[in-house]
C-alpha cells in the first residue's frame, strides 16, 4: 500500500514521464469527488460516469499544461464542470433547435402548486436543478458544494468576477422561488430599521 | 477588517447567502443577525433552500468503483499515451509546418547560394516551390482526410462523442494554418483555398461540443458534404503524392 502514500504532485511526474499506473492513483483517489461533482451539476447517474470518465481523459491529455503548483484536485474539478458544461450546452442547443419553429420550450420546472403538493422534495430539487442554465449550474454547484470561491470559479468557467456572481445568485433565487413554499421559505422584505 | 452595515440598512439576499458560504463582508452580516430578528428569518430561510438542494444531492450520487472506473479509462488512455513533454509536444505539433517551412527555406537559400549555369525558367522556379509545398502538405492532407472521414461515417442516431476528434483538429487546425500562409505567399491558390475550406470546419469541429447530437453532427455532414471539402482534400492528397501533375500541366 505503499503507492497509496504517493503525493499527486510525486504521481503527476510519473505519469508525465510515461507511467500510466501512476495516473491510476490519481483516479483512484479523486474518481469519487468527481463524480460526485458531475452528478450534481448533470443531476443524472450515467452523464456524471460519463464526465466523470471525460474529465480524466482530458486531464491525461492536458496533463502538460497543468502548473504543478496548482491544486490537482481544483484544476480537476475545473475540467470536470467544463465536460458537464459542455454536455448540457449541447442537449440545450438540441431543445432549443427542436423547439424553434414555435413551438413552446418545455420547461421541467415544477410550479408552486406542483411544488405545494410535492411529497418528494429531493425530486423538486433535482427538476428546478434542470432549469437551470448550465452556467449557472456549474457556478452554483461550484460554490455552494465544492466550497470554490467566487473568484476561483471566474477563471474556471471563463467567467467574469460580476458574471460568476449573477450566475449563481440567479441560480439561487430561482430555487428559492421553486423551492420556497416547500421548505418554508420566508418571502417578506425587510422593513428600513428604526 | 469589515466596515460594517449602515444603520437602518439590512444585509440583501445575496449577502446573506455569501456570509453563509463566508465569502463577502460575513463578520457584518453576522453582527446585523445577532440583532434583527427579521433578518434572522430570512437568513434561515435561505438556509433551508440550500439544505434541501444539498440533502438531495447528497443521497444520489454512487459513483462507480475505482475498479470499474479504471476499467473503463484504461484502454481509451493507453490510445494516446503522453511522452515526456519535451519531445511530444513539437513532435505532434509543429514538426509537419516546421518541416515545411524549412524544405521553403532551404530552396530559397540554394538557389541564391548556387546560380544555375545556365539561366532556369521562371515557371520551373514557381514548379519546385509547389512541389515542395504539396510533398510537405501531404501528410497533413492525408491526416485531415482520415478526420473528416471520421466525421462524415460517424454512426447516425444519438449523441456521439467527439473529444478526440476535437483534440486532432486541434492539431491539425495549427498545421493548416501554417500551411495556408505558405501557399499564399508561395501563390498557391489552389492549395490555399482548400485549406482555407478545411480550416473553418477544423475550426468548428475544435472549438465545438465534446458531444456532438444528431442535428449538430448533421449539420457538420452538410458542411462537409456541401462544400465537396471531402472531395477537394482528397483530390489535393492524391496529387500531392505524384509529381506528374507539374508536368502533365506543362505538356497541356
Amino acid at each position: 500500500m505503499e503507492w497509496m502514500e504517493e503525493s499527486d504532485e510525486a504521481a503527476i511526474a510519473r505519469v508525465r514521464l510515461g507511467d500510466l499506473d501512476a495516473f491510476r492513483l490519481l483516479v483512484d483517489r479523486h474518481g469519487r469527488s468527481i463524480h460526485r461533482l458531475a452528478y450534481r451539476i448533470t443531476c443524472s447517474q450515467e452523464d456524471a460516469q460519463d464526465m466523470t470518465q471525460e474529465a480524466f481523459i482530458k486531464a491525461y491529455r492536458r496533463l502538460d499544461k497543468f502548473d504543478s503548483r496548482a491544486s490537482f484536485a481544483t484544476w480537476l474539478r475545473c475540467i470536470a464542470s467544463n465536460c458537464c458544461l459542455d454536455l448540457l450546452r449541447s442537449r440545450r442547443r438540441r431543445l432549443e433547435t427542436a423547439f424553434s419553429e414555435g413551438e413552446s420550450f418545455p420547461s421541467r420546472a415544477p410550479g408552486p402548486d406542483r411544488v405545494a403538493q410535492s411529497t418528494d422534495l429531493s425530486r423538486d430539487v433535482l427538476a428546478t436543478l434542470r432549469t437551470l442554465s448550465p452556467r449557472e449550474r456549474a457556478a452554483f454547484i461550484l460554490r455552494h458544494f465544492e466550497g470554490l470561491s467566487i473568484a476561483e470559479i471566474g477563471p474556471a468557467l471563463g467567467l467574469s468576477r460580476n458574471g460568476t456572481k449573477q450566475s449563481i445568485f440567479r441560480a439561487v433565487r430561482k430555487l428559492r422561488r421553486a423551492l420556497g413554499p416547500h421548505v418554508g421559505s420566508f418571502t417578506g422584505a425587510p422593513e428600513p430599521m428604526p | 477588517m469589515t466596515r460594517g452595515m449602515a444603520p437602518g440598512t439590512h444585509p440583501t439576499d445575496e449577502a446573506l447567502v455569501l456570509s453563509r458560504w463566508g465569502e463577502g463582508d460575513s463578520a457584518a452580516v453576522r453582527e446585523h443577525l445577532f440583532s434583527c430578528s427579521l433578518c434572522r428569518e430570512r437568513d434561515a430561510s435561505n438556509a433551508a433552500v440550500l439544505d434541501a438542494v444539498s440533502r438531495a444531492l447528497e443521497t444520489d450520487a454512487a459513483p462507480a468503483t475505482p475498479d470499474a472506473l479504471w476499467a473503463r479509462l484504461a484502454p481509451r488512455l493507453r490510445e494516446r499515451a503522453p511522452g515526456p513533454r519535451l519531445l511530444r509536444f513539437p513532435l505532434r505539433r509543429f514538426l509537419p509546418p516546421l518541416t515545411a517551412a524549412a524544405l521553403l527555406a532551404l530552396a530559397f537559400l540554394a538557389g541564391r547560394r548556387w546560380p544555375a549555369h545556365r539561366p532556369v525558367p521562371e515557371a520551373s522556379k514557381v514548379e519546385v516551390k509547389e512541389r515542395i509545398l504539396f510533398l510537405a502538405v501531404s501528410d497533413h492532407l492525408e491526416r485531415s482526410e482520415i478526420l473528416l472521414l471520421e466525421l462524415a461515417n460517424a454512426p447516425a442516431g444519438g449523441t456521439i462523442d467527439v473529444s478526440s476528434e476535437k483534440v486532432r483538429a486541434s492539431d491539425l487546425l495549427l498545421s493548416n494554418r501554417l500551411y495556408r500562409q505558405t501557399a499564399g505567399s508561395s501563390g498557391d491558390p489552389m492549395i490555399q483555398s482548400v485549406l482555407d475550406d478545411l480550416e473553418r470546419v477544423l475550426l468548428d469541429v475544435a472549438h465545438g461540443p465534446s458531444q456532438l447530437g444528431e442535428s449538430e453532427l448533421d449539420s457538420l455532414r452538410r458542411r462537409i458534404e456541401t462544400q465537396g471539402l471531402l472531395f477537394k482534400v482528397r483530390v489535393l492528397a492524391s496529387r500531392a503524392k505524384t509529381p506528374e501533375h507539374i508536368q502533365e500541366r506543362n505538356r497541356t
